[in-house]
């Protein structure tokens, strides 16, 4: 199966399918989506309201994971390592030191992008199915890393977050709308320039690019470190409603995978397939939960397996070629 | 001093057994990606296949659990033919994908094993005396493990040079669309080598079931290890990942015995992203061509 002329599309639809990627268009929707957002935060309860700032914490993630996967073609297996050193160093930040949760969300996102410097400059040299394999293991790495210092992130016990001031679930189903729709900005924006352009450039061909005289690691290095600033911040606030972080939750694998199947049912490489795979994927996960509750696992199993053997290209490309929207342009 | 020596020879001789079954449970692993390029994330819920297939025969047919290699060898080629000519085959070719996929069939495996052998640790207990010889002293079973996982391993490599099929597989692997011209059916050879890597990865569950127990999702740490000794030996090269399993389990068995199991796994973990660096290919491995 080739797929690379769909990955492709995006520069063949550019003239042709530019107005509905255009700016007016995007922000619209990015504003109704924040209203919605926001409106539904204060009006729906307890559970609702919980499926609700999953979605928007899952489409977060997956923006941030198609960012760095979808554009420059570094597909990442390990995003839950930032989804959990953000959520570790919020709670370190808070429990340790006493900052007020809203600083440490901000703190971790910084100090995360830091890490990922560091990190991306040594695992981007990797390419290809070893990046994949690579980032698996650094996962992984990462909780063992958690687990070994005992002393500094509680080991397997964890660590509990309790009686944060200014914090209750609906303000954090607000801050979790604010930073899909910011995830989704960074993403529009950055595809819809220069920049955006050499990272795409990367996926295509990056030996070409470097011949070109441009150096693909500043564009890789910056859309690695974009990724886990994106990716911590959803872990931070993740940890705050929890009220506790094990390296267990922190670290599961299930949020890579639900996270990437996100992405790829929306679209990988587009802007909105997020929010298409998240409307589809996090309530059905939810009502499979409720429908099966001890046989859920393996449903959501035989699900991942369909849609990868159905439909690979993602909802957003397949509705394309239905014609049931315009061909994808670089902005939508 | 002498007693130093003593631990230092019984770790080495049981880091060479435990080094049977790492290679034994990575070279399907590796086997299946070097001829598909398929990343093959349901091998470790294989692996742990096999291992319940051990403990079927002893705790309910009351057999040596040995003989579970009647039920493991036909049963899990079996499946592992008619899973990828029915479902891996649309991923060919496209790693990114062919994780997603065969994630999904893991989760399902460990799910249906979860309902079935919930998640108690279960074991064989068979070969439990032990044997000492020049001073060190290992368990039977453990001999019995490392030897299988030797000899299997050893059995695929003469059966890729000699048998025709086994060349077959090879041509594949080297040249695809050469072989094809050649006459060889593609299809026909990859669910031949799914099969085969599956049913390795059965008969490596059970040499691990001999010495360890299990749970339905060991199988998800083995595969981790299954991965560092193929990125060590070089992704589709069976000779490095020998060599790659030999040296884990040394690894692993020094590692834990001198700093503990969870600080050892740590050194494992960095251990292969340190050589996936230096040599992002493995230590026989071929420069692969995928990126870009």
């Amino acid at each position: 199966m080739d797929r690379s002329d769909v990955l492709g599309a995006g520069f063949a639809a550019r003239l042709d399918g530019l107005e509905l990627g255009s700016k007016p268009v995007f922000y619209g929707i990015v504003l109704t989506l924040f209203l919605l957002g926001t409106l539904l935060s204060f009006v729906l309860q307890t559970y609702l309201l919980k499926v609700m700032y999953l979605f928007f914490m899952f489409v977060s993630l997956a923006v941030a994971w198609n960012y760095l996967s979808g554009y420059t073609g570094y597909v990442s297996f390990g995003p839950v390592m930032f989804f959990g050193a953000g959520a570790y160093i919020t709670t370190l930040l808070i429990v340790r030191l006493g900052i007020p949760w809203y600083g440490a969300v901000l703190l971790a996102g910084v100090l995360t992008g830091l890490l990922a410097v560091l990190v991306g400059l040594i695992i981007l040299r990797i390419t290809g199915t070893y990046f994949v394999i690579a980032t698996l293991l650094l996962a992984e790495g990462f909780k063992r890393v958690v687990l070994v210092f005992q002393d500094i992130f509680g080991g397997s016990l964890g660590m509990t977050l309790t009686d944060l001031a200014f914090f209750s679930q609906r303000v954090a189903s607000v801050v979790f709308v604010i930073l899909a729709v910011a995830s989704l900005i960074v993403t529009y924006e950055t595809v819809t320039s220069t920049f955006g352009l050499r990272m795409i450039a990367i996926r295509e061909d990056e030996d070409a690019l470097s011949s070109l005289g441009v150096n693909p690691l500043k564009y890789k290095l910056s859309g690695f470190t974009v990724h886990a600033v994106l990716t911590a911040l959803p872990g931070g606030m993740y940890a705050l409603t929890l009220g506790f972080v094990y390296p267990e939750t922190m670290f599961a694998i299930d949020i890579t995978l639900t996270t990437i199947l996100v992405a790829i049912l929306g679209g990988m490489g587009t802007v909105w397939g997020a929010v298409v795979g998240g409307l589809v994927l996090i309530p059905m996960q939810e009502v499979l939960f409720l429908q099966f509750p001890s046989q859920h696992l393996v449903v959501f199993g035989l699900f991942l397996a369909g849609i990868i053997w159905l439909i690979p290209e993602g909802l957003v490309n397949k509705l394309a070629d239905w014609g049931v929207i315009p061909s994808v342009g670089r902005g939508f | 001093m002498s007693q130093f020596v003593d631990t230092v020879v019984t770790l080495f001789v049981s880091g060479v057994l435990l080094g049977g079954i790492y290679v034994l449970i990575s070279i399907g692993l590796s086997l299946v990606f070097g001829v598909m390029g398929v990343i093959n994330i349901a091998h470790g819920s294989f692996i742990i296949l096999g291992g319940y297939a051990a403990l079927v025969v002893q705790d309910v047919l009351g057999l040596n659990p040995l003989f579970s290699l009647f039920l493991i060898v036909p049963g899990l080629f079996a499946g592992g033919y008619v899973l990828q000519a029915k479902v891996v085959e649309v991923t060919v070719g496209e790693p990114v994908y062919s994780v997603l996929l065969t994630f999904g069939i893991a989760i399902v495996i460990e799910g249906v094993l979860r309902t079935v052998f919930s998640t108690t640790p279960q074991s064989v207990n068979v070969m439990s005396f032990s044997i000492a010889f020049l001073g060190v002293s290992v368990m039977a079973k453990q001999v019995v493990a490392g030897s299988i996982g030797y000899l299997g391993a050893g059995s695929l490599g003469i059966f890729l040079s000699r048998s025709e099929i086994g060349q077959a597989i090879r041509a594949t692997a080297q040249a695809p669309d050469l072989a094809e011209a050649c006459g060889i059916d593609p299809y026909r050879i990859r669910a031949i080598t799914f099969g085969i890597g599956t049913l390795l990865a059965g008969v490596g569950g059970l040499s691990y079931v001999l010495v360890f127990s299990v749970t339905p999702f060991v199988g998800r740490r083995l595969l981790l290890i299954a991965f560092i000794v193929v990125i060590l030996g070089g992704m589709g090269s069976l000779v490095g990942t020998a060599i790659g399993g030999f040296v884990i389990a040394q690894i692993e068995t020094f590692g834990a015995f001198y700093l503990g199991g969870t600080e050892s796994d740590l050194l494992l973990f960095f251990t292969a992203l340190l050589l996936l660096l230096v040599r992002p290919y493995g230590l026989m491995g071929r420069r692969e061509e995928f990126h870009g």
